[in-house]
């Protein structure tokens, strides 16, 4: 007969028939102790074996503590002086607490605090677990969750069945080695077979011939494990299980070439590519077949048109039109206070400068791409920081300067029209690394203006970020450059540890350039604790709406397995508009699309709902009404919360109320 | 580079070339329903008009006087949003 299981509101009648020891015991500690009398095995700590407990202890004397056979020393915590206390901390076996607890030295012992409340607050703020009563949502079970990311730590116990054996579907290496009997093009795809193999060895990463890093100066762990753990982890490891626990997983690993994925020497290196993108979200689709899917993408850059026009997000639209059951989920972008967008009206007859901050020495050359609508025409002029005109480009042509006749040019400018993805234009400009920094003007000359209005980006760049001047920052429409798609669901973040609930202090901001409403959701990414790769255990922190999105890539997991359960498809009209209409708000206001935090915070329940108890109905999603641009009073010191300013709306044609212009002048 | 110099930079004669003669470009293409540009291996086709693949640089400008290719979008880079 299995164990009854156990609530706290037992442990009173429990106690009853204990003896003192218990009755004086830490509550938690007490939990543990009843569990295992009742034959429950205490949930594993992420740094404690199984059956052991993290603890921390005031003891009178530390040496024997130490001492102590059962007790694991972990650390001296306030050092002892003669007649007082040491705290310390430790790992005790469950079945010696009451030994340890009752030896002369030990004056008080208390259950640390387990670090799954990191976690915890993104499964307790949506709901995912314990599912709705009725749900056959079975944590995702019978779904595929594709990961295209940096590193997958396949041996992290999160990631493997009870008895051992991976629960990856495959991994697919893009920068690989490819051999004959590969399902794919380029690149090396590693089967389940074989990781299976490799993990009954001592060396799992150098027998696969996969490595993956664990810590560097850079960052300490790899980005995909955390993604993919958020997502899909099944807690065996670190003791608290991701969004859908029980989904297949395939992992792209979007390297484009051999260099390390993460750490110094990969600074600036470490990148993957939209073709490679679209080919891996293409091959996880096939691969899942007729199983429901859902893709997390925690990838971009800054540049590109930001209306969904990109021949990567029509590719990926078009993929999830296909077939029904398919899901993609994009990180919204961590780019709100970079100072990285600037957005105004060019006048007619006259101009805008644009001021462009680029530190001396950047490792990178630096690039601002500039789109404006297709029925104006803009001049562009370079000035350099001390005032010099460089170059003036009319509308459909190209300009470069090098130092020397037949060397690479250090200036380019391109000023094109009528893109053929959306038909605006667009100006490019680079600048080389070689030159000077200081404050840059670029300046826009209104030739034929009907609209005037333009947005300007500046590209990523991880080495030395320019920046835009304060005075021309707008941290509306920071999305990342694959994030506006139309069928794509982008995510913001938010901290969910504080009672208010605050917008992430980076999380970027809507709308597209188009005017439609993204990010559609926002989900818990910050101080997300999730698998740290190469400890087999372990969790480490990290913040992002990389962490935010897999959480809703998890979620739509579970809606699939759901319908799946019931027999039911859903097209990617009805998943959106299941989870935007289930989005939680108070944050963010009720009734109103939030800029940051979208149409709310993913609920899972509701998502659920109605599934499991009626029809599906795809309602339309909510018309394009752009907000007000958000522009970006200062940069703020630290990670404090940028203080936003509203401005009237930015808008795509002439016959709306403009946005007020910004260091206009008539020429004279 | 200091600022006295660039007065010194002089303009590019024509176009600096981005990929050398040589070089194998992948980008992301969309064309006419069903059409593939002769110059051009498909690596990965989403649908009838919009695949991935990949053709030397040498063939840029057969795929730019290309009535049939809509739109030709080389490979961009993309990093972890972290």
């Amino acid at each position: 007969m299995p164990a009854p299981e156990l609530s706290v509101s037992l442990l009173p009648h429990l106690m009853v028939r204990s003896d003192n020891v218990l009755a004086g015991m830490d509550p938690r500690l007490q939990q543990m102790l009843i569990r295992r009398r009742y034959g429950q095995r205490t949930q594993v700590q992420a740094s404690a074996d199984a059956d052991e407990v993290v603890v921390t202890a005031r003891v009178s004397d530390a040496a024997a503590w130490e001492a102590q056979s059962e007790v694991r020393p972990g650390l001296v915590i306030s050092g002892q002086t003669p007649g007082e206390d040491a705290v310390v901390t430790g790992r005790i076996p469950v079945s010696r607490i009451e030994a340890v607890r009752t030896l002369p030295f030990v004056k008080s012992l208390k259950a640390s605090r387990p670090l799954r409340s990191e976690l915890a607050a993104t499964i307790q703020d949506t709901q995912a677990a314990p599912p709705p009563v009725g749900s056959l949502s079975d944590g995702g079970k019978g779904t595929v969750v594709g990961i295209v990311d940096f590193g997958c730590d396949f041996a992290h116990q999160n990631f493997r069945n009870a008895d051992g054996s991976t629960r990856l579907l495959g991994i697919w290496h893009q920068a690989g080695k490819r051999r004959a009997t590969d399902p794919v093009k380029y690149g090396r795809f590693y089967t389940t077979g074989e990781i299976d193999a490799a993990l009954k060895t001592t060396d799992p990463y150098a027998s696969l011939g996969y490595p993956v890093d664990k810590d560097t100066d850079a960052e300490q762990g790899t980005h995909g494990t955390h993604v993919m753990d958020i997502a899909a982890g099944n807690g065996i490891g670190s003791g608290v299980a991701g969004m859908a626990p029980r989904a297949g997983i395939l992992f792209v690993e979007a390297s484009t070439s051999d260099l390390p994925s993460i750490g110094s020497d990969a600074l600036g290196k470490s990148f993957g590519d939209s073709v490679q993108l679209l080919e891996g979200l293409e091959f996880i689709f096939r691969t899942a077949g007729a199983r429901p899917c859902s893709i997390n993408v925690s990838l971009g850059t800054n540049g590109g048109p930001h209306d969904g026009s990109t021949l990567v997000e029509q590719g990926i639209d078009r993929l999830l039109a296909q077939q029904p059951n398919r899901c993609v989920t994009i990180a919204a972008s961590n780019s709100f206070t970079d100072g990285i967008h600037s957005t105004a009206m060019v006048p007619a007859g006259g101009f805008v400068d644009l001021h462009w901050v680029i530190d001396d020495g950047k490792l990178n050359g630096s690039e601002m791409e500039i789109w404006y609508s297709g029925v104006d025409r803009f001049a562009v002029e370079l000035v350099s920081p001390d005032g010099q005109s460089l170059m003036r480009v009319e509308p459909a042509s190209t300009r470069q300067l090098a130092q020397t006749a037949g060397e690479p040019p250090v200036a380019v400018v391109v000023n094109r029209l009528n893109d053929p993805n959306n038909h605006d234009n667009t100006i490019g400009l680079f600048l080389d690394s070689q030159m000077p920094g200081g404050i840059w003007t670029v300046r826009l000359h209104g030739l034929t203006v009907t609209n005037g209005t333009f947005h300007a980006w500046i590209e990523r760049d991880d080495s030395g970020q320019s920046s835009f001047q304060g005075g021309d920052q707008v941290s509306s429409h920071t999305l990342g450059s694959i994030s506006c798609g139309h069928n794509t669901l982008v995510v913001g973040s938010f901290d969910a540890h504080k009672a208010v609930l605050p917008v992430s202090w980076f999380s970027s901001a809507g709308p597209t350039r188009d005017g439609r409403q993204k990010p559609e959701l926002s989900a818990p990414g910050h101080d997300v604790l999730a698998a740290h790769s190469r400890t087999g255990t372990a969790v480490v922190s990290k913040s992002g709406t990389s962490m935010a999105a897999p959480a809703v890539t998890g979620g739509i997991a579970l809606l699939l397995a759901e319908a799946a359960a019931r027999g039911r498809s859903l097209s990617i009209d009805e998943i959106r508009s299941l989870a935007i209409q289930a989005a939680r708000q108070n944050p963010p206001s009720a009734n109103a699309w939030d800029s940051r935090y979208g149409n709310g915070r993913l609920f899972i329940p509701a998502m659920l709902a109605p599934v499991m108890h009626g029809p599906v109905v795809a309602a339309a999603v909510p018309p394009p009404n752009p907000p007000p641009p958000v522009k970006h009073a200062a940069k703020t010191a630290g990670n404090q919360p940028a203080v936003t300013k509203k401005k009237p709306p930015a808008l795509k044609n002439a016959t709306a109320t403009k946005p007020a212009l910004r260091k206009a002048s008539k020429k004279k | 580079m200091d600022l006295k110099a660039l007065s010194q930079l002089r303009p590019v004669d024509g176009q600096h070339e981005l990929y050398a003669p040589g070089q194998v470009i992948t980008a992301i293409f969309r064309v006419v329903s069903g059409y593939t540009p002769p110059q051009v291996t498909v690596r990965s086709r989403i649908d009838q008009e919009l695949f991935t693949g990949s053709f030397p640089a040498h063939g840029l400008d057969a795929l730019r006087n290309d009535k049939n290719v809509i739109s030709v979008s080389p490979s961009q880079q993309l990093a972890k949003i972290s």
